[in-house]
């Protein structure tokens, strides 16, 4: 059962058709799938059924058949294919096998067959069939050849017919053979086929371009493309391919590039345009032609070449013939875009398409500009040619004259006609002796000659000419074409040329100037005998080779030189200097240019130089004089003979004060003043006879026409020839000689008349009395005595003064200067006068100052007298003169005020002058010589002072001068240096100056106030160590006078020294608020260590007594000391230092042993005798070294002994102070008392 | 002639004293003496001398002026004048004789000589 379940099992689920019939053909079995064929809900419905019942009937009766035939011979019907039409009408086909059943014993007792369904291979069987029928009559169809590959092994399965149409050869060979394929194809292309075919075969899809030659030759372009088949499972089976005959296609593109490169490349310029007359396509030629690229032009109307020459019936000719359909062709002017106007030749073709139709418009356009010109240039080559004024020829090889131009018909006398009938020999007559054949085989191997050579005219002259001939072939044919020039005037021309240069060469050669040439850089190429001589060489020859830079003188010079040469190319008159061959210099005058160069080297340069070295000397002895003159303080003025002014010098202009513009060219005379004009005039005769006019004095005038007093020389110019053409003229000025002399002769006349006044005189005082006339008036007598004494001493003062004043203004007064006190100078000349003053009645009031100056004391002393003098002569009784001194910057200004009756302002000017007397009175007081003002200020002008006067009429007048001062000293409260610092206070002036006397060698400085008031404010200004008050004071008797220093502030403590009479006794003293006391009259001695020791008691320094007569040592020492703190006293002499010791008492004594009065030697011995000065330390200097004795002699207490000269100022300073210092340690005690 | 008197203008006191003894006394003339022009002129004038000895160099007015002064005045311009001089250049000279002085005497003179050579000067017997 099972086995029976399983078949049926099997039927139903196969997708097959199976049946089982009887032998009536009956189903006694079929399947499901059979059932749904039939279209049977079950297959059981079949049973019993036929095909008849679900077929067709012609299908049940072929199935019937096939039973039939089944049954009866039993033999399969294996896989028949058979179509069915199932009941609802779909169509499938089927493959049947057909078995007999057989029963156990074999018979056959049905049949049964299964089916398959193959409909889907039927059709695609059938779909296969189509399209290889399909593929057949495309494949047969198409021209293209179509093929198929099997790329295992690789072969040609398939191969269209086109092949053989293409191919031109069997597809056989192609299928049997596959190099039968690739022998057909261009060699060029052959291995590109290669590679797409093997490319192809590897599965890749290609494509080539190669040719084909067929077998008749001839070539084809093949497109071949192969694609790669895969199979249902992807992998490549097959190779499909197609293969074009592309040849039409190429050729016709080939056709078309080239037609387009023609197009392109058309020399013409071409233009389609569209019927409507717009711009298709332009070539490029185009372009070039009227300057508007393609992009520019498409699409628009032409019209923008319009050159505006034609009119527009032109253009609507042309539009009218082209729309006609005829072409255009003409000549037409248009214009570029850059606006020039260019000549085309034009042709234009209407187009018509294949119905006949205007389509387009071809327009060719050929510059014929250029051709136009050259037309037109051709046309002028060929009048020129006619009209040259040269013979041309053109003859043929056998001489004959083809052509002739005017110029030589004229030249030979004949006519045109004439000519072309002759030949060469007939007209030049040396052709015809040498003969024509040698001349054209020259002409023609050589191309082209040049021969001089003579025509012949027909009368029978002949005339030089030059023949330029040159060979041609033209047209094929050989010509020669010849120039003749007619070359008698240039023969002429040639000859005068030589003849020339023979002369110049001569004028090279014998020229006076150096004529040279060289090479810019180098040799001297040509040279003429004198220049040679300039360069030192004997003759020409040598100089020549040589080379050039050697004879500049100076690398300076060369570069100037050939700079200068360069950039003009020429140098005139051109001043340098060359080194002649010995190395000296030649100063020449060059005149050179850059020549032209040959063969393209560097331009020679070449010229003429002119020795003017002994110019160049004339000129610089001529500048150097000049500059002579120029520089002359003389004036120097150059005249010609007329008396012209030509030359005008320095001096001149300084002298007459016109400048030399003002003056030059003038007559010399508007100069001389009239009276003298005739004598210039004079003078200029005999200079041109050549005389020299002695020097001698003149008056000429001055610009302004003040007179100038010269002395003047005039002398004659000569030429180089030693003519005379002009004259010089040397004038000086003598004016301040003039003046001097008027001076000193008005001077003279005036000294010697103030001489002769007091002699005269004496002269007559003397004369009477010795004549004896007075001898009985003894009176008289004695009277002229005295009037001559008198006058005698009046003439001595005079004579005296008239030395001194003019030893004084001549510079020659020597004035020892030396350091001074104002109040030093002041005192003594107040004391001079003060007898004077008294006489007369007259108060002289002096204020001293502490100034200190370099002056001549003694001068100064007698400037001040002078003043001081004159102030007492000229004040009436009972005033008052006042002295005094003011400091005033880096001056002292000294005064003297007197209450005369002053002086008149016109007598002020003058009153420095000589002899200037306010009045006669002046003579009644034998003082007067009149030259006390004069002197004094002479004096103050020496010392680089001033002096002046100023006066009030009635009031009185002061007299004032200046003195330089030594520079203040620095008012400090040092004790030292205020110590020194005495403030006298006294009504009677002579105080001052007898406490001056003893101070100022002191170096103390003297302060002096003459009332209580100026010695409270000096006292606080100056600051002085101490006050000296004299008796003269007001209130000095009580104490109330000191009241009233003791009552300001700063003068409380100053000590005060009272000067009088009897000294009052020290309780006195004290109630006085004094501190010491000083009899009047008092010394040196008596005074100073009074002021000493109030003063010292400011300072506790060592007492130093330097005895120094040399007032600027005295003055080193003094510091020296002092700037150690000591209290430094000086004695000037020997003497006063004995005096002065006792009662200094000092702690060193400082000792020169040159002394005067007496010398240190004596000072020793002296100082011995006190007691109490035996042990004084000593410090002896002297100049020259001391032996053993004299220094034993020099003992006191402790000495040294220093040389001045073998000391520096430092050793002794250290060898004094050591000393001092060690005396004053162990002897403190020994203060003053 | 009567003695002359004559007028003295110096200013130097010892010359005018030394010259007034002179002429006083060697010529026993009568002396008249100023110590300037202006008192020269004043003298001059008041006392009519016969002749003027005039010294050239004064102060304030000299003696050319002085003498100008004395011609401008028709009371005293005829009264002689003799110049009293130190300079004697040759150029003073001139200029005093064209003064129209009747002489110029020099200094220092002698004082024995003075009267003669006034005199002299003046045309006056001896």
């Amino acid at each position: 059962m099972e086995e029976r379940d399983l078949l049926h099992t099997l039927m139903d689920n196969l997708p097959d058709l199976i049946y089982f019939k009887d032998r009536e053909s009956r189903f006694t079995r079929i399947n499901l799938a059979l059932a749904g064929k039939f279209d049977l809900d079950h297959p059981s419905l079949a049973i019993g059924k036929t095909d008849f019942d679900f077929l067709p009937a012609e299908h049940a009766e072929a199935f019937h058949k096939d039973d039939a035939e089944l049954l009866r011979t039993g033999q399969p019907i294996v896989n028949k294919e058979e179509r069915g039409v199932w009941p609802d009408g779909h169509v499938t086909w089927l493959s049947t096998t057909k078995m007999p059943l057989r029963d156990a014993s074999g018979d056959i007792i049905g049949t049964f067959g299964v089916s398959r369904d193959i409909t889907d291979r039927k059709q695609a069987e059938q779909a296969l069939r189509n399209s290889e029928e399909q593929f057949r009559q495309l494949a047969d169809n198409i021209h293209e050849v179509f093929f198929i590959g099997e790329p295992d092994p690789p072969r040609l399965t398939y191969l269209s017919p086109a092949y053989e149409a293409v191919w031109g050869r069997p597809r056989q060979e192609a299928y049997e053979r596959a190099d039968a394929w690739t022998d057909t194809i261009h060699p060029d292309d052959r291995e590109r086929a290669i590679n797409l075919l093997s490319r192809s075969y590897q599965g890749e899809q290609a494509s080539a371009d190669y040719r084909i030659v067929r077998p008749d030759g001839s070539v084809r372009y093949i497109k071949a493309r192969a694609f790669p088949v895969r199979d249902a499972g992807g992998k490549f089976c097959r190779v499909v391919g197609i293969a074009e005959d592309v040849t039409d296609a190429v050729r016709a593109e080939q056709q078309t590039r080239l037609q387009t490169a023609a197009l392109e490349s058309a020399a013409n310029g071409i233009v389609i345009a569209s019927r409507e007359g717009r711009i298709i396509w332009v070539n490029p030629a185009f372009t070039r032609l009227t300057g508007y690229p393609a992009s520019e032009v498409i699409g628009e109307n032409p019209r923008f070449l319009r050159s505006g020459l034609h009119d527009s019936a032109f253009y609507q000719k042309l539009w009218n013939t082209i729309l006609s359909r005829e072409v255009w062709q003409g000549e037409i002017v248009n214009r570029r875009k850059d606006g020039t106007l260019y000549t085309e030749e034009m042709t234009i073709t209407p187009v018509c398409d294949a119905q006949g139709t205007l389509s387009h418009f071809i327009a060719i356009k050929q510059d014929v500009t250029a051709r136009k010109q050259a037309e037109r240039a051709l046309r002028l080559t060929q009048f020129s040619v006619e009209r040259a004024s040269d013979g041309i020829y053109w003859m043929d090889p056998q001489g004959r004259i083809v052509y002739a131009n005017e110029a030589a018909c004229r030249s030979l006398g004949r006519s045109r006609e004439e000519l072309l009938a002759l030949s060469i020999p007939d007209i030049d007559p040396m052709i015809r002796k040498v003969g024509w054949g040698t001349a054209w085989e020259d002409v023609k191997a050589q191309g082209s000659r040049v021969l001089v050579t003579q025509h012949q005219t027909k009368e029978g002259r002949t005339f030089p000419v030059e023949v330029t001939a040159t060979y041609l072939e033209f047209d094929g044919k050989e010509y020669s074409f010849a120039y003749a020039r007619d070359i008698t005037e240039r023969l002429r021309a040639e000859e005068a040329l030589r003849e020339s240069e023979e002369r110049y060469r001569m004028l090279f050669q014998r020229n006076l100037a150096g004529v040279f040439r060289s090479s810019m850089d180098g040799k001297i190429l040509e040279c003429n005998q004198a220049m040679a001589n300039i360069l030192g060489f004997d003759s020409p020859q040598k100089a020549l080779g040589c080379s050039a830079p050697e004879f500049y003188f100076s690398d300076e010079e060369r570069a100037t030189f050939l700079e200068k040469l360069t950039v003009d190319g020429r140098l005139s008159n051109f001043e340098m200097r060359l080194r002649r061959n010995d190395g000296n210099p030649v100063w020449v005058l060059a005149n050179v240019s850059l020549g032209t160069s040959a063969e393209g080297g560097s331009r020679p340069i070449e010229g003429t130089f002119i020795n003017i070295t002994k110019r160049k000397l004339a000129e610089a002895t001529r500048d150097y004089l000049a500059s002579i003159v120029e520089s002359s303080e003389d004036a120097i003025i150059g005249k010609s003979l007329d008396g012209t002014i030509q030359t005008w010098n320095r001096g001149a202009e300084k002298l007459y004060g016109y400048a030399a513009s003002e003056v030059i060219g003038q007559s010399v005379l508007f100069l001389v003043p009239a009276e003298r004009h005739k004598e210039v005039e004079g003078f200029l005769n005999r200079i041109k006879r050549g005389e020299r006019i002695e020097p001698h004095e003149t008056v000429r005038i001055a610009k302004g026409g003040g007179r100038l007093d010269v002395a003047v020389t005039i002398s004659p110019l000569k030429n180089a020839d030693g003519e005379v053409v002009g004259a010089s003229t040397v004038a000086r000025d003598i004016s301040e000689r003039r003046e001097i002399e008027r001076t000193k002769s008005e001077i003279v006349s005036v000294v010697s008349h103030e001489l002769r006044t007091p002699l005269t005189s004496i002269r007559g005082a003397l004369g009477l009395l010795a004549a004896g006339m007075l001898r009985s008036q003894p009176e008289k007598g004695q009277r002229m005595l005295e009037i001559a004494v008198s006058n005698t001493d009046r003439l001595v003062r005079l004579i005296n003064d008239i030395l001194d004043l003019e030893r004084l203004e001549s510079g020659k007064m020597i004035l020892e200067k030396r350091t001074c006190t104002a109040a030093g100078l002041m005192t003594q000349a107040a004391d001079s006068v003060r007898d004077l003053a008294e006489k007369a009645g007259v108060t002289l009031s002096v204020s001293l100052h502490s100034a200190r100056l370099w002056v001549d004391q003694d001068r100064i002393i007698q400037a001040l007298i002078n003043l001081l003098s004159n102030a007492i002569k000229f004040s009436p009784r009972g005033k008052t003169i006042r002295l005094t001194a003011t400091r005033q910057a880096d001056q002292i200004l000294f005064q003297v005020k007197d209450q005369g009756r002053g002086i008149p302002q016109e007598k002020r000017e003058n009153i420095f002058e000589r002899f200037q007397q306010v009045d006669a009175s002046d003579r009644r007081e034998k003082g007067g010589t009149g030259l006390g003002l004069p002197i004094t200020r002479s004096i103050v002008q020496q010392h680089g002072g001033r002096i002046w006067v100023e006066s009030t009429l009635g009031q009185g007048s002061t007299f004032s001068f200046t003195l330089p001062s030594l520079p203040a000293e620095t008012v400090t409260v040092d004790d030292g240096l205020r110590a020194r610092k005495v403030l006298v206070c006294a009504v009677e002036a002579d105080i001052f100056g007898a406490v001056q006397a003893v101070l100022s060698r002191q170096g103390y400085t003297l302060l002096a106030a003459a009332s209580w008031q100026e010695a409270i404010e000096m006292a606080s200004i100056e600051s002085p160590g101490a006050v000296l008050v004299d008796s003269s004071m007001p209130g000095m008797d009580s104490g109330q006078a000191i009241t009233a220093l003791k009552q300001q502030s700063h003068t409380r403590d100053l000590p005060v020294i009272g000067l009088g009479g009897t000294a009052p006794d020290e309780i006195q003293l004290a109630a006085r608020g004094m501190a010491g006391w000083v009899t009047k009259p008092f010394t040196q001695a008596s005074l100073l260590p009074v002021l000493e020791s109030v003063l010292s008691k400011l300072s506790e320094g060592p007492r130093v007594l330097v005895v120094e007569d040399d007032a600027d040592l005295a003055r080193v020492l003094t510091t020296v000391f002092e700037r150690h703190g000591a209290v430094v006293l000086l004695a000037r002499t020997g003497q006063e230092a004995v005096d002065l010791c006792p009662s200094f008492i000092p702690d060193l004594l400082v000792l020169d042993v040159i002394l005067p009065e007496l010398d240190g030697f004596g000072v020793v011995e002296q100082l011995r005798q006190h007691a109490h000065l035996q042990r004084l330390p000593l410090a002896v200097y002297s100049v020259k070294e001391l032996d053993d004795s004299e220094k034993a002699r020099l003992r006191l207490g402790e000495s040294i002994f220093m040389t001045k000269s073998r000391l520096t100022p430092q050793e002794f300073e250290q060898r004094a102070i050591g000393l001092l210092n060690w005396a004053t340690s162990g002897q403190r005690e020994r203060r003053r008392r | 002639m009567k003695k002359p008197r004559v007028l003295i203008v110096d200013d130097e006191d010892d010359i005018r004293e030394v010259a007034e003894i002179s002429l006083e006394m060697i010529a026993g003339w009568k002396v008249l003496t100023a110590s300037s022009g202006c008192e020269g002129l004043r003298i001059a004038r008041a006392d009519q001398p016969d002749a003027i000895l005039l010294d050239v160099m004064m102060p304030d007015m000299d003696g050319p002026t002085t003498f100008r002064k004395l011609q401008d005045d028709p009371a005293i311009r005829h009264i002689p004048v003799v110049l009293l001089t130190a300079k004697l250049q040759p150029a003073d000279r001139r200029r005093f004789a064209e003064l129209g002085v009747a002489g110029v005497l020099a200094k220092p003179f002698d004082p024995l000589e003075l009267a003669g050579q006034i005199a002299k000067a003046l045309h006056w017997p001896t």
